[in-house]
């Protein structure tokens, strides 16, 4: 009998990748907001990255690893 | 501006984690699964973290800290010509490293006093945009300046060990030491940035900039 193929996963739901989809574009808006915050040396650009860019890289994260355990 | 090395990680991150989600099907495989970890995980939180590492230093910089336009004349102040002042004489020779010269100063010396000094730093964003900015003059410190933070440099050093002024009255370079006598407030470095008088002061133009004018 042979083993069933770990390697491909035809079971990876829409669903999944839906969060996938969402997890990257969060973090890519996420990045987007964090490299913009270095052109300004000015107080509103550390609020912006931390207050705006952390948390949609963080929220993306979460997505992702929520994905995992789908 | 941040090294390229960090302007190209940021590049790199989103873009790769942007693909990976224009592209979802490469993660049914084993191969895929491994990219979007490093593009979904690991890669945001390593540039995250590099990022907010900059910006803490980034903020301890003179030029971030004289940005906000209640602190202009603090800026200005150290530009006066006249050695009594304190800040101005330590900015002009050196005493203090130029490009951090109010970080050097206005943070206690401790573990945690550049976290301390960030979360001031917060609150004053707070006064700045939503309470409203008091005029340069009326900002006051939270609590009388610590002689720790003038002690940090000058502790050990010949000049503030045997100054004939310091060592005057028996016990007062102790009571110095121990914070019982000021080094600011009790009328011996009384001139600090006093930005109510910038008006009448006259400054001090360093050479460099005297020379491209």
């Amino acid at each position: 009998m042979s083993e069933p193929d770990v390697s491909t996963s035809a079971a990876s739901s829409p669903h999944i990748e839906r969060k996938i989809k969402w997890a990257s574009a969060l973090i890519g808006a996420g990045l987007f907001v964090q490299l913009g915050s270095f052109l300004w040396v000015h107080p509103i650009s550390f609020v912006l990255f931390l207050v705006v860019g952390c948390p949609l890289v963080g929220l993306g994260v979460l997505l992702y690893l929520l994905s995992l355990l789908d | 501006m941040p090294p390229l090395f960090l302007i190209s990680l940021f590049t790199v991150t989103g873009v790769v984690a942007l693909l990976v989600g224009l592209r979802v099907h490469v993660t049914r495989s084993r191969e895929g699964k491994m990219l979007a970890f490093v593009a979904l995980l690991a890669l945001p939180v390593i540039a995250a973290g590099l990022g907010f590492n900059t910006h803490m230093e980034r903020a301890q910089s003179t030029t971030f800290c004289l940005s906000c336009h209640a602190m202009g004349d603090y800026g200005k102040s150290l530009y006066i010509d006249d050695p009594s002042y304190i800040p101005a004489r330590h900015f002009q020779n050196n005493q203090v490293p130029s490009d951090r010269a109010c970080y050097t100063c206005h943070t206690e010396y401790t573990m945690f006093g550049g976290v301390k000094a960030k979360t001031k730093g917060l609150e004053h964003l707070w006064v700045q945009y939503v309470k409203g900015a008091p005029k340069p003059e009326d900002i006051k410190l939270y609590e009388p300046f610590h002689n720790s933070q003038c002690l940090h440099c000058h502790l050990g050093a010949r000049r503030f060990e045997e100054g004939s002024a310091h060592n005057k009255v028996p016990g007062l370079l102790e009571q110095i030491k121990s914070e019982q006598k000021s080094c600011t407030s009790s009328g011996c470095h009384e001139f600090i940035h006093d930005v109510a008088s910038l008006k009448d002061a006259t400054f001090w133009k360093p050479k460099s900039e005297a020379a491209k004018q």
